[in-house]
């Protein structure tokens, strides 16, 4: 599932990591895209990328559709791989954060 | 001139007004569409999964138009995903072709030289537009021209009546419109409000569309396909 080569860090790729890295249960697509104002057409290809990279790791929610009353939302989660390579990189993401609001 | 003022902005607000009505009733359901489209486009494998997933997002968005912005979102997705890797090639390819434009232009002449000849003789030259009207019809006209009838099937009219049965008003003139350009089924029995001169509408569309002498043997539709220059 893993694949070897480790994936592009965009400005969104990081936007995104640093809001599952930020969660402590994990967080769904939707909250993602919210959290980190990033479109859904955006966002799947960066989570499919960095799950696929072992960045990332995702489950379903544990109560049943019947007994939420709407669809089961996917929980990602940030791997110890995924901090590990993400860490080097969040101060620049700040500089540059910084730099798009000045 | 206050009256011809008044007139237009009348005319535009009673405009956006029928399209909100028209959006806010049928936005769920463009959503739903295109994100069966989306999962088309997804590997069957995952399949299940980005459905459950991508439902759960779209039940998170509230309104109409938000909800098919988000759907677009995963139509989008589906391509980078499907096509993302083959996008580093292209790049080559199009620096390739700057470098060597000369060559470009050969392959994009012979390109533009390319004749299809389908059923019936039909040529499917560079008209885009049509060849994804064909496309989009293709079970109909396969079957019609089957029955050497291009214009009606009892089926096909019943198949094409149950999908556009459950669609709104725009969309059943957007669905007539396409249906003149391929499956030629008979369209006044689906749809009584069309206009009776509905034949020579196809035949006018008939005329633009396969300009040259028709070939109707059977035997004209097994002509080789593929590169041929055209004489």
């Amino acid at each position: 599932m893993t694949d070897a080569k480790p994936p592009r860090l965009t400005l969104e790729t990081l936007r995104a990591l640093r809001v599952i890295a930020n969660s402590r249960d994990g967080v769904a697509g939707s909250q993602i895209a919210k959290i980190a104002k990033l479109s859904s057409g955006t966002l799947y290809p960066i989570l499919f990328r960095l799950e696929r990279a072992g960045w990332l790791t995702s489950r379903w929610e544990t109560e049943l559709p019947q007994a939420l009353g709407r669809p089961r939302r996917r929980i990602y989660s940030i791997t110890g791989k995924g901090v590990a390579n993400m860490r080097p990189v969040t101060d620049e993401l700040a500089s540059l954060e910084r730099l798009q609001w000045t | 001139m206050d009256l011809m003022a008044t007139a237009i902005s009348g005319a535009s607000a009673l405009v956006v007004a029928l399209t909100a009505s028209e959006i806010s009733v049928s936005g769920a359901r463009w959503a739903d569409r295109l994100l069966r489209h989306a999962l088309k486009l997804t590997p069957a494998g995952e399949r299940e999964r980005r459905q459950e997933e991508w439902a759960a997002h779209l039940n998170d968005i509230p309104g109409p138009m938000g909800k098919i912005h988000c759907a677009l979102g995963f139509v989008k997705a589906a391509y980078v995903t499907l096509f993302g890797p083959a996008l580093p090639a292209l790049a080559r390819l199009l620096f390739i072709a700057a470098k060597n434009p000369k060559a470009t232009w050969r392959i994009y002449l012979a390109l533009r030289n390319w004749r299809i000849v389908a059923a019936k003789g039909r040529e499917f030259g560079w008209n885009i537009p049509k060849c994804v009207f064909d496309l989009t019809w293709a079970e109909f006209r396969e079957y019609a021209e089957h029955q050497d009838d291009p214009r009606w099937h009892e089926y096909d009219t019943a198949a094409f009546a149950q999908r556009v049965a459950n669609l709104s008003s725009t969309d059943r003139v957007l669905m007539a419109f396409l249906g003149v350009c391929a499956a030629r089924i008979k369209p006044t029995k689906v749809f009584p409000n069309i206009p009776a001169h509905w034949d020579e509408i196809a035949l006018k569309i008939d005329a633009k569309c396969f300009p040259g002498p028709r070939r109707t043997s059977r035997a004209a539709s097994t002509s080789p396909r593929g590169p041929e220059r055209r004489g």
